[in-house]
């Protein structure tokens, strides 16, 4: 037997011993740049101050709620007519075909960062406080996604029907998680457990002179949780969330003073064939460059804001309906509507000139808030004062709820016109308050309203929405066909929106669709 | 040098005999074929462990008997053996050993005899290395079956070994090991004149003591160390020159632009009727750039200059054409002129280099390796051999779970040296066979991806906020691990005739799993894409050398040897589907084209449908379309919509399946005349296409425009039929995918011609040289193409092409 060469594992047992040590050395993480990885609480904070990445909202429950007002008209005279990606939300289609992100995307990238944030914080350096707050942070944004989730894509939850499918509850940044959605029921407890962490944070609004409403401080947790608990009917918890928010900021935006329109008129000339006449669409002053520092300073400063969250739709023509601005005429002093400055400045007359170029021109308003896109969604102290006053009014104490709104109407009403908003009996009270609330939040917090108000035991506030509009499909809008009658009742399950399509297929059936 | 152990133990027992004969002195000169003495060379009684080696004059002194036999044994060298008898001296000659005798494989780890190396190597002869170059790299090309390569228009040569094992772009190269080290750089960095020798490692068994980055094979590179000579300090010095020169850039194949004439024809016509949308009034301002041609047209129109005086102006303007004066005056040949000196001292105890050595690029990374390995090879009989390796390689780039740092990767050979066996002793035709097959797993890491999320923090505090703020720069991936390429591979080595005829064949099979591949997420996961193991490759292929060499006459001796080899690629599995009908036919060889199913470089085109009426039979208006598999036509006005598969073709594969090359080297007396040819089949290319431009003169139509104005509409996408054509600028979504543009890219080159004399040794010692050569080669003088447009497929019209390069030059040692 001649053996030759044996050359062996003598270096392979070496290196098993060796390989504790080993770890260690492959501890050190690769490549040093501008790339780093996550070791300290200040790099934590800074990905949570990236405000650009949080503030926006794709949600289009704005579209499919009543204070959208879509007819035939306004598509028959818009150039290119209402795009059916866009109809699919209006006439609460059963699918939803858009191939990019939306609103379940956008919320889930943001839940990223908040697990991002819960899976380093106790790795990473920096004081307990940091720590502590950046934690409650943290679960404060994931609640706050999984919330605005909940309302657009899960049916209203009211203790019977838990076994609704629900959203998925993501809790780690791994990849290999399992995304299937869970029950209703475990979908709000998850929501109320991050609320409860997250109403730890001893992070004020106020810091150094600075309101920071881009930051999940404690201002903010209360203001959600209060908005949170008038959903889900716990008045009482409510309530006491107010008082916290009051305590803490309580100063109102006064239209009377700072409100004044922009500069920029947009100019269209109108009607050439028959008389010319050159119109003025005047727009408020937020309406300028909002992207970049020109606009958000004006956001940020938005004096009755805690926490800084728009609505976004990037068809920009938030069309109101006419039963929204017939709202603010019912409550305006002389039944005129322009003297309620919100009507004023931010319903925009004769906004469809932009996109309506035919002769007859076609003239119809629109709303803007910020540019032509944003609206302000995220909590005010606005907010605030009407939920405690329905809250006021809905445990008798209806008197003081007016009250209660009162400060809020002097500074939405020209003080020239103004006079109380009184009320004769509870249900007046509460009726006033509710129109209130779609006056001062109008596209940004109806579809909550609705899920709620149809939900409650009372069925006098039940609201069925309808539009009489043509037959579409997901290229085209059939505009010779006759049209047809899109009702959503109270009871559809339509409230729950489609997920869109290809979030279904990439997930390759580990998330279902709803059922219609 | 044979089994030492064995003769340890042989040389006790001799020792022990008493001695019978009368030893004597004897001493001589061993020299080479040309004369020259050959240091280092063994001399030993054959039978006994005593022995000398020759001094640097090649001189020698032994004692023996007459009886005794002495062998004489020296690397390179054919062994030979002289009975003593009465001689007192004794001068030998020895012969160069042809090539393919080389015994000894480098892997970087160890050196391998060949004979007993059960994996797939490749060595790359010594004269191929020394030939003239600027980058070693080019110095490959040709010469390894499996080896396949393309040049970029300066030459340098980008590698593949054995098809694409990696989806990431940046991970498909083979591992490159100098001296013993991995390196991070490329052939740049290493000094072509310090190169000694260079191994391929092909399958698992070659490559997998490499482990982790040894998936796309490796590439050994030894460099010169001066070797102590037998006692003393001796000093040499290296000196080698050369010039290298190239023909002008091909100005008309790069810059590929239509005639004068034609393209003031193309803006006359297209005046009216196409690109509308650059149409403007005389009021307004129009701040782009226009062709002289376009602006008289537009002042025609618009009434400020009359018929005559615009068409006179036009034709002074058809005379105009500044290409030959770019020729002459602008372009210039280009020149290399390279010098290299290296000194080399050696002494016994010590030995320096001296030469500039590579260098590391500088970048501030901290990437760590890990490795632990180990080889076992066990030879049975001195023709059964079994071999296995294995390695552990963890790095700080893999993920902490220990399941997937340390991944081990293994092989396991097996050898047969059939021609040692006793049956075929009597086949004298068969000097040498060996049958081998190896199956092992190699890895390759991919940077590109990182295991941890990775964030970038602005230095410097956010205007608005005033505070910092900060974005991910890499997600992680928790589970990132190692791509893992599972090949198994069998082989035969042959040679035949004494050496007359020789080579080798492989099968192997390439399976590449765990690739990593940018899939699409969904939503929930907080990103759309995101890099994972995902995908898997296949690889099959042959591999062939046959070489052959003769000695024709004691001064004329011919080497040829023929490398063939195929490859064929499939994508078993990849979870990305393409994002629109048309994300196919446009990929162009990009990952947008990768479809499981299909080869990785897969070529996807439209099928042109000639020109559909798209208006009514009264008011016909004709567009050209495309015609999808389903047999829809759908014009250019628009992006198409439906299934991928529907509208892109599969018309062949971009990269060749079979490589083939061709080397032969005569010496003739004492010139040395070589020439490699190259060649790949079996592949497609688009060819040039017509560019469709606008008419502003911002872009001139290009060399194709009298094809498409003579074509057959339906055959061609031609102008547009109709008067107006708003959407002509759409066009390019489609035009430079058509099928019809398909044009085989096989193609030879002669690669390299090389013409080396060297001076002989008596007129070379007289200057006080040890050996000079003077030389002339020329590189890529002649192409051939198997395509009717004489287009070359690597370096497509409207770019730089490769231009022939003749090198004259000078290497000298003393």
């Amino acid at each position: 037997m001649k053996i030759k060469n044996i050359a062996f594992s003598a270096l392979l047992v070496a290196a098993v011993s060796v390989l504790s040590s080993c770890n260690e050395f492959l501890e050190k993480d690769p490549s040093k740049s501008t790339q780093r990885t996550i070791e300290t609480a200040d790099q934590l904070d800074a990905l949570l101050g990236t405000f650009s990445r949080f503030y926006s909202e794709y949600n289009h429950t704005a579209l499919a709620c009543d204070d959208f007002g879509l007819t035939t008209d306004i598509h028959d005279n818009q150039s290119g007519g209402m795009s059916p990606s866009n109809l699919e939300y209006i006439l609460w289609n059963d699918e939803c075909t858009t191939a990019s992100r939306l609103l379940w995307g956008n919320e889930y990238s943001k839940i990223y960062y908040a697990n991002l944030v819960l899976a380093y914080i106790d790795e990473v350096s920096g004081t307990a406080e940091q720590k502590a707050n950046l934690k409650a942070e943290a679960h404060f944004l994931r609640a706050y996604s999984m919330f605005q989730l909940a309302v657009a894509y899960t049916l209203y939850y009211d203790g019977t029907n838990g076994d609704e499918p629900g959203l998925t509850l993501k809790q780690t940044i791994s990849f290999e998680e399992g995304i299937a959605r869970a029950s209703l029921k475990a979908t709000w407890d998850f929501i109320d457990a991050d609320l409860q962490e997250a109403l730890k944070s001893t992070m004020p609004l106020v810091s150094n002179g600075k309101r920071r409403v881009w930051r999940g401080t404690t201002a903010a947790i209360h203001a959600f949780a209060a908005r949170y608990y008038l959903y889900r009917g716990d008045f009482e918890n409510a309530l006491t969330q107010v008082e916290a928010v009051l305590k803490e900021y309580s100063t109102l935006k006064d239209f009377n003073t700072t409100m004044y329109y922009s500069q920029n008129d947009d100019v269209y000339t109108i009607n050439s064939s028959t008389k010319e006449e050159v119109v003025y669409v005047k727009f408020p002053y937020t309406k300028l460059q909002f992207y970049g520092s020109d606009g958000y300073p004006e956001l940020f400063e938005w004096e009755d804001l805690l926490f800084a969250r728009t609505c976004y739709y990037a068809s920009w023509w938030y069309i109101p309906s006419q039963d929204l601005l017939d709202t603010y005429a019912i409550d305006a002093p002389d039944g005129d509507p322009m003297n309620d400055l919100r009507y004023e400045y931010f319903i925009i007359e004769d906004f469809s000139l932009r996109y309506c170029d035919k002769d007859p021109a076609f003239r119809y308003p629109g709303f803007c808030q910020f540019y032509y896109d944003n609206i302000i969604s995220g909590p005010t102290v606005a907010e605030m004062l009407l939920i405690k006053a329905e809250i006021q009014a809905r445990q008798g104490k209806w008197q003081e709820a007016m009250e209660t709104i009162d400060p809020l109407r002097q500074a939405r009403i020209k003080a020239s016109a103004y006079t109380k908003l009184t009320a004769s009996s509870q249900a007046d009270a509460i009726r006033k308050i509710l129109q209130e609330r779609r006056r001062e939040m109008p596209f940004t917090i109806r579809w909550y309203d609705l899920k709620r108000l149809n939900a409650n035991d009372d069925p006098s506030d039940d609201v069925t929405i309808t539009r009489v509009f043509y037959p579409y499909n997901s290229s085209a809008v059939m505009n010779n066909d006759p049209v047809q009658t899109y009702t959503l009742e109270p009871g559809s399950r339509h409230y729950a929106l489609p997920i869109p399509n290809t979030e279904i297929d990439l997930a390759k059936g580990e998330i279902v669709q709803n059922t219609y | 040098m044979k089994k030492l152990f064995v003769t340890t133990v042989l040389a006790v027992c001799f020792l022990s005999l008493p001695a019978f004969a009368q030893n004597h002195w004897i001493t001589g000169q061993v020299t080479d074929q040309t004369g020259a003495p050959i240091v280092g060379v063994t001399v030993t009684i054959k039978g006994s462990t005593t022995g000398t080696t020759t001094d640097p004059n090649g001189n020698y002194r032994i004692q023996g008997s007459a009886e005794d036999i002495l062998l004489f044994q020296s690397l390179g060298y054919n062994a030979q053996e002289m009975k003593i008898g009465q001689k007192t001296s004794m001068d030998i000659e020895l012969l160069e050993s042809i090539e393919h005798l080389e015994d000894v494989v480098v892997t970087g780890y160890q050196t391998i005899s060949k004979e007993r190396a059960t994996g797939s190597f490749d060595i790359v002869n010594k004269a191929q290395i020394e030939k003239p170059s600027s980058n070693i790299a080019s110095r490959l090309i040709g010469t390894v079956a499996g080896l396949t390569s393309t040049q970029d228009a300066y030459g340098n040569p980008v590698f593949e070994i054995r098809g694409r094992s990696s989806l990431s772009s940046s991970a498909t190269q083979p591992l490159l090991v100098v001296d013993g080290f991995a390196i991070e750089g490329g052939f740049e960095s290493i000094n072509p004149n310090d190169v000694e020798s260079i191994s391929i490692l092909k399958d698992a068994a070659a490559a997998s003591i490499w482990g982790a980055k040894s998936a796309n094979g490796v590439i050994v590179i030894t460099t010169k160390n001066a070797r102590p000579e037998g006692g003393g300090t001796s000093v040499t010095v290296d000196y080698s020159g050369f010039l290298k020169v190239s023909p002008k850039l091909d100005l008309d194949y790069t810059l590929s632009q239509a005639p004068v004439n034609d393209v003031i024809d193309y803006e006359i016509k297209g005046f009216t009727s196409m690109d509308s949308s650059i149409w403007y009034h005389e009021e307004s301002d129009y701040s782009g750039g226009m062709s002289r041609v376009y602006e008289l047209l537009t002042q025609n129109r618009l009434g400020h200059l009359s018929e005559a005086d615009m068409n006179a102006q036009i034709d002074q303007y058809r005379k105009y054409n500044n290409h030959d004066q770019i020729k002459k005056y602008l372009l210039q040949n280009p020149i290399v002129h390279q010098e290299n000196v290296s000194v080399n001292i050696a002494t016994e105890r010590s030995s320096n280099t001296l030469s500039a050595m590579y260098q590391n690029s500088f970048s501030y990374t901290t990437d760590r390796y890990f490795s632990a390995f180990g080889n076992l090879s066990y030879t049975f009989d001195d023709r059964y051999t079994v071999s296995g390796s294995v390695r552990t390689d963890a790095s700080n780039l893999i993920t902490d779970d220990p399941k997937y740092r340390y991944a081990p990767f293994w092989s396991v050979g097996a050898s047969w040296q059939i021609g040692k066996e006793k049956f075929m002793q009597d086949v004298a035709w068969v000097d040498a066979l060996t049958l081998r097959a190896t199956y092992g797993y190699n890895g390759n890491v991919d940077k590109s991806t990182t295991f941890k999320p990775l964030v970038n923090i602005n230095t410097s505090p956010n205007v608005v906020t005033g505070e910092y703020t900060g974005s991910m720069s890499s997600y992680g991936n928790p589970t990132l691990r190692w791509e893992r390429t599972g090949t198994w591979n069998i082989g035969v080595d042959f040679s035949l005739l004494r050496g007359k005829l020789f080579g080798k064949v492989d099968v192997y099979n390439k399976h590449s799993e765990d690739l990593i591949a940018s899939v699409s997420l969904p939503s929930v996961q907080g990103t759309s894409t995101m890099k994972l193991n995902n995908g898997e490759l296949l690889n099959k292929g042959i591999e062939m050398e046959v070489g052959s060499s003769l000695r024709i006459s004691p001064n004329v001796s011919w080497t040829g040897t023929l490398t063939l080899s195929y490859n064929k690629n499939r994508i078993k599995s990849l979870a990305v589907e393409p994002s629109g009908a048309n994300t196919l036919a446009m990929s162009d060889g990009s990952s947008d084209g990768w479809m499981e199913g299909y080869d990785i470089n897969t070529l996807w085109c439209y099928k042109y449908g000639g020109l559909q009426n798209v208006g009514s039979a009264t008011s016909p208006v004709m567009k050209p379309t495309l015609v999808t598999k389903g047999g829809e036509y759908k014009t250019f006005d628009s992006w198409p919509a439906g299934d991928p598969l529907d509208h892109a073709y599969d018309m062949g594969t971009l990269v060749a399946p079979w490589n083939m090359a061709i080397s032969t080297s005569f010496r003739v007396y004492d010139f040395d005349i070589s020439l490699i040819i190259t060649g790949k089949f079996g592949h497609k290319f688009k060819r040039e296409s017509f560019n469709y431009p606008g008419i502003s003169g911002r872009s001139i139509p290009n060399s194709k425009y009298s094809e498409v104005v003579n074509c057959d509409p339906n055959e061609i996408v031609p102008l547009p039929q109709t008067e107006t054509e708003t959407r002509y600028y759409f066009w390019n979504r489609f035009f430079p995918y058509m099928s019809y543009l398909v044009e085989s890219a096989s193609h030879m080159r002669l690669q390299e011609f090389n013409v080396t004399y060297n001076v002989p040794q008596k007129a070379v010692r007289k200057i006080g040289l040890r050996s000079l050569q003077v030389y002339a080669q020329c590189n890529n003088p002649f192409n051939v193409y198997f395509n009717k447009y004489n287009e070359d497929p690597e370096y497509p019209r409207g770019s730089i092409r490769l231009q022939a390069s003749y090198t004259f030059g000078i290497k000298c040692k003393f």
